[in-house]
């Protein structure tokens, strides 16, 4: 009750001045009145019981500012002064206030931002039931240094019936075209297991998911939507249950609608799913098919890990042919839809950025303690004149805290525009992205840190001003006495924030080198002037080998004739770009006794001359596949030279016979090796097969060489294409350059990012140096112009002000340095072609350091050298 | 006339508590009053008188309101909150805590 009369009053106090100050009056003007009264009664006349009176009352304008200061008014009204009057000082120093705000709102803004996204991406719980039981499996073969193949239907079978502790799920993605109503259109589809739903533990928005029955041919035409098929396809009919798609000429029954959720491992995800169709008798090498899994309860990872392995070893020595050399990984859900290399990317980017934040802070501390020693004089005439030593402690916290806050709200919105632009960028390259928000702890955190750091120092004057009595300090405030000695905190820091801005240069320098390295790397195909296409063929029109054969060589025939065009071909996969990356085992067989040489696992892909030709893929020996080479042909294998070198050595493998997965073949050609997944590694061996043979793809791939602009190939696509089937869409237009770079965006962005987070640090730095040098030598401009007077040379003092901020660079730059030495082991997973210690880096980062601090060094050396021994002694007497 | 004695440091709130404890009054008859049942011996100048009111107030141990006089003025009448009848009590209590310790010492001593 009490506590809520206090607040009323103050309220009362606070917000109706007027009529408090008027009440206040009043009361005292009764109290003069009863006075006079009491006066006249004594028998005085009317104005001399007046006077008396106003006398007898005192001042009344002191105590009405006591009956105010009871009411703690003046602590507000003493507030809003002081706000005002720090405006006004900071508007004084615009160079000051804009350095303290920019480096506050870079720090905030810059380690929020990147913070919010690493959170976003790497931390956040995945939208499942208890996801951290969800786990990927992955078949292994540690020999070949493979570490995450995909699985085969048998071996997941025998998984699934034999393992406890886990329950799993297998799916694969296909694209379907879906026909009937309206355009043709091309649909992104996960076919998957019944247990796909129950293992991630999420529900559907409608519907049902898959029955075990539908697991079995013909009983598979069922359908779950995702919402937005569902929104933009059947306008979010709750009756959609029951209606019919006609997808690769098959009709399936919608029987459910999911949740966006239920996109694995990233938004947008598919756009429906099918049943998967499984067949046990599938082959158990054909490593086509992705496995996921949920530990049981009462279970731990490491536990379903040893189960799975001992059960792949058991599988090792039932299936040797298929399984000889395979193991299993068991790794957390999360690290397969977050793959370390961008984790690792993310984690160095989290690291950089609190460097920043740390020299941001380290950098405001450092323009308020220099800004102290310049307001020496002001502090110790306050003091002088009777100010409480509250008072001004007051009046140093409203500054800071107006500082800090305004950096903090130009942080907050530079963390908003940092985080919409990476959303922007970052959602093609990195899963999860399309999420990313500003992370209110961690802005909450950063604001907090400024605050305190700018509090801290901001109190520096006070500190001074308890050291020494105000008089002494008014004597004193003029000439300094010991400035070598108080510029020592400041010393400090800016050795800390050249420190921490050369281990930034050195991991930049470091990235840039592996980065042109990257760009440097043969990718063995030539990119300009080819467009890329996709070709999804359905079931229906083009069910086997034999149709799909002819379809692709009467469009790459009715292209190559169109001018302009120098060559087009077809493959199964776009090297680089989109897969499927088809893998298996190969082994040469030996020309006299039929038997085995050692097996080898390599990638596959079907192709015809013409992409070859399209890409530029020299061939070094025998031929490339010819009309002759088809699904009616004998077997024929094109082998890449790493796949030749690994079965063959030095032998010409033309004319030999191959055994790839099973079926045995000739070599006929030998061609130049192609980059087809990864960049950095060794080039990966690769068998080629002729288009109609090794099955059947549901899209294949189109490359088409011009000798103009390469975009302007799709319209020719798209005509040729309709001549020879109206209903078969083409899609997924891009240049093949566009696949290269895009194979190496992550790289990129990762380099640019950090590259400007060391620029900031730099250039935060450099302020840095600038700042404490010229507040020492504005605190020493005394010294300087006595030495001037006794005759020393102005060359020398600039000498003496760049010596002392180098020196302060150098060892900065040595603290740096060591420290980049032992953290380089951080990067190893991110550079290439480079050593993390590499030499040249931290020779080049430490020379750009070393002019960067001169330049720093340089305006106020020279303004040492150029001081008035005159102007400067006799304004200091 | 002798000097009016200045107030012992801190006794002013308990004075005044007391004063209006009764019924409520303004300044000036709280002034008044003192006065007088002090026989002139405690003189309170409006100086302290009220700025110790607006404290007083400020602690919600007096409330105010305003209401005519005897002879039709409007003052500001102060009166005491239940909280203030508390805490008239505890001092009350400890300023006879302090007198008796005081007289014991002046007499025995």
């Amino acid at each position: 009750m009490r506590v809520l009369d206090k607040v009323r009053l103050r309220l009362r106090s606070l917000f109706r001045r007027g009529s408090v100050e008027r009440e206040l009056e009043d009361e005292l003007r009764f109290h003069l009145d009863q006075l006079i009264e009491e006066n006249v009664a004594e028998g005085m006349g009317p104005s001399e019981a007046r006077r008396l009176a106003l006398r007898q009352m005192g001042g009344v304008a002191r105590f009405q500012e006591e009956c105010r200061d009871m009411r703690r008014m003046n602590l507000i009204e003493d507030l809003w002064k002081d706000v005002r009057h720090a405006i006004r000082l900071l508007r004084r120093s615009p160079g000051f206030t804009a350095v303290a705000l920019l480096t506050l709102a870079l720090g905030i803004g810059g380690s929020t931002a990147i913070y919010s996204i690493v959170h976003a991406v790497m931390f956040r719980p995945l939208p499942y039931y208890k996801p951290d039981a969800l786990v990927r499996i992955y078949e292994t073969n540690p020999t070949r240094n493979v570490w995450t193949s995909h699985a085969s239907i048998p071996n997941y079978l025998s998984w699934k019936e034999e393992v406890r502790s886990l329950e799993l799920a297998v799916f694969q993605e296909d694209s379907p075209i879906w026909t009937g109503d309206g355009e043709p259109e091309r649909l992104e589809s996960v076919a998957a297991t019944p247990s796909f739903l129950p293992v991630l533990g999420t529900d559907l928005h409608l519907g049902r998911w898959f029955l075990e029955e539908e697991q079995r041919p013909g009983q598979h035409r069922v359908a779950v939507l995702s919402e937005q098929l569902w929104k933009r396809r059947f306008g979010q009919d709750p009756g959609v249950r029951g209606r019919e798609l006609l997808l690769d000429g098959e009709s399936y029954t919608v029987v459910g609608v999911a949740r966006p959720e239920l996109a694995i491992p990233s938004m947008p995800g598919p756009d429906l799913w099918v049943p998967l169709v499984i067949d046990p008798n599938a082959n158990r090498g054909n490593h086509q098919y992705k496995v996921i899994g949920r530990v049981r309860s009462g279970f731990t990872l490491q536990q379903a890990q040893a189960e799975m392995l001992s059960i792949a070893r058991r599988l090792e020595r039932h299936f040797p042919e298929s399984n000889q050399g395979s193991s299993v990984r068991v790794v957390p859900l999360l690290h397969w839809i977050i793959p370390p290399e961008i984790r690792s990317a993310l984690l160095v980017l989290l690291g950089a950025v609190g460097m920043v934040m740390l020299i941001a802070c380290a950098n405001v501390a450092n323009l308020q303690l220099a800004r102290a020693e310049a307001r020496r004089k002001e502090m110790a005439i306050r003091a002088a004149l009777g100010a409480a030593r509250a008072r001004i402690l007051r009046q140093l916290l409203t500054e800071s805290l107006l500082l800090s806050l305004v950096g903090g709200a130009l942080g907050i919105a530079l963390g908003g525009a940092i985080v919409g632009i990476a959303r922007g960028a970052l959602v093609e390259i990195v899963p999860r992205a399309d999420k990313v928000s500003i992370d209110l702890n961690v802005l909450a955190f950063a604001l907090a840190v400024s605050l305190v750091t700018g509090l801290l120092f901001g109190m520096a004057p006070l500190v001074q001003l308890g050291k020494m009595r105000s008089l002494d300090a008014l004597h004193q405030a003029g000439r300094t006495s010991q400035p070598a000695a108080r510029g020592r905190l400041q010393a400090l820091l800016v050795v800390a924030q050249v420190s921490l801005a050369s281990l930034l240069l050195v991991g930049a320098g470091l990235l840039i080198q592996s980065f042109v390295r990257l760009q440097q790397v043969s990718l063995g195909i030539d990119p300009d002037s080819v467009l890329t296409a996709r070709l999804p063929l359905s079931h229906a029109r083009y069910p086997d080998g034999r149709e799909i054969s002819a379809m692709l060589s009467r469009l790459t025939d009715a292209l190559r004739s169109a001018p302009g065009v120098r060559a087009a071909g077809v493959s199964s996969a776009i090297p680089l770009g989109l897969g499927p990356h088809t893998g298996g085992r190969a082994a040469a067989v030996a020309p006299s006794d039929a038997s085995l040489g050692q097996p080898i696992r390599c990638g596959w892909r079907v192709a015809d001359a013409g992409f070859f030709a399209a890409l530029c893929i020299p061939v070094l020996r025998g031929r490339v596949f010819g009309r002759e080479d088809g699904p009616d042909g004998r077997p024929v294998f094109v082998l890449s030279q790493e796949a030749a070198r690994r079965l063959y050595g030095a032998a010409d493998p033309v004319g030999r016979q191959l055994e790839l997965n099973d079926s045995v073949g000739q070599t006929i050609g030998l061609v130049g090796d192609v980059r087809m997944q990864d960049i950095t590694g060794p080039p990966e061996p690769i068998v080629y097969l002729p288009v109609g043979q090794g099955g059947r793809f549901g899209t294949y791939s189109l490359f088409v060489r011009t000798d103009g602009r390469p975009e302007a190939a799709a319209n020719l696509i798209r005509e040729r294409l309709r001549d020879i089937d109206p209903n078969q869409p083409a899609h997924g237009f891009r240049p093949m350059r566009g696949w290269v770079e895009k194979s190496s965006a992550t790289a990129q962005i990762r380099t640019w990012v950090l590259v400007l987070l060391a620029s900031v640090a730099l250039a935060v730095a450099m302020v840095g140096i600038y700042g404490l040098l010229a507040y020492l030598v504005t605190v020493r401009r005394h010294e300087l112009a006595v030495r001037l007077a006794l005759g020393a040379h102005p060359r020398n003092l600039l000498k003496l002000v760049l010596v002392q901020g180098l020196g302060l660079a150098t060892l900065g730059l040595a603290a740096g340095l060591a420290g980049a030495m032992l953290l380089a082991s951080v990067l190893d997973a991110l550079v290439f072609g480079v050593s993390s210690h590499d030499p040249a880096t931290f020779v080049s980062v430490a020379v750009l350091l070393f002019f960067a601090a001169l330049v720093a060094c340089y305006v106020p050396a020279q303004r040492a050298a150029r001081t008035d021994p005159i102007a400067t002694l006799r304004a200091d007497m | 006339m002798a000097k009016p004695t200045d107030l012992v440091q801190g006794t002013l709130d308990l004075l005044i508590l007391k004063t209006i404890s009764l019924e409520p009054k303004h300044g000036w008859a709280i002034a008044k009053r003192i006065q007088q049942v002090s026989r002139e011996a405690l003189q309170v100048q409006q100086g302290s008188l009220y700025p110790a009111l607006h404290r007083l107030e400020q602690q919600a141990w007096i409330k105010a309101s305003w209401r005519p006089t005897e002879a039709g003025r409007m003052a500001k009448f102060y009166s005491l909150t239940a909280a203030g009848r508390k805490q008239l009590e505890k001092e009350l209590e400890s300023w006879n805590r302090l007198s008796t310790a005081i007289n014991l010492v002046i007499r025995e001593a």
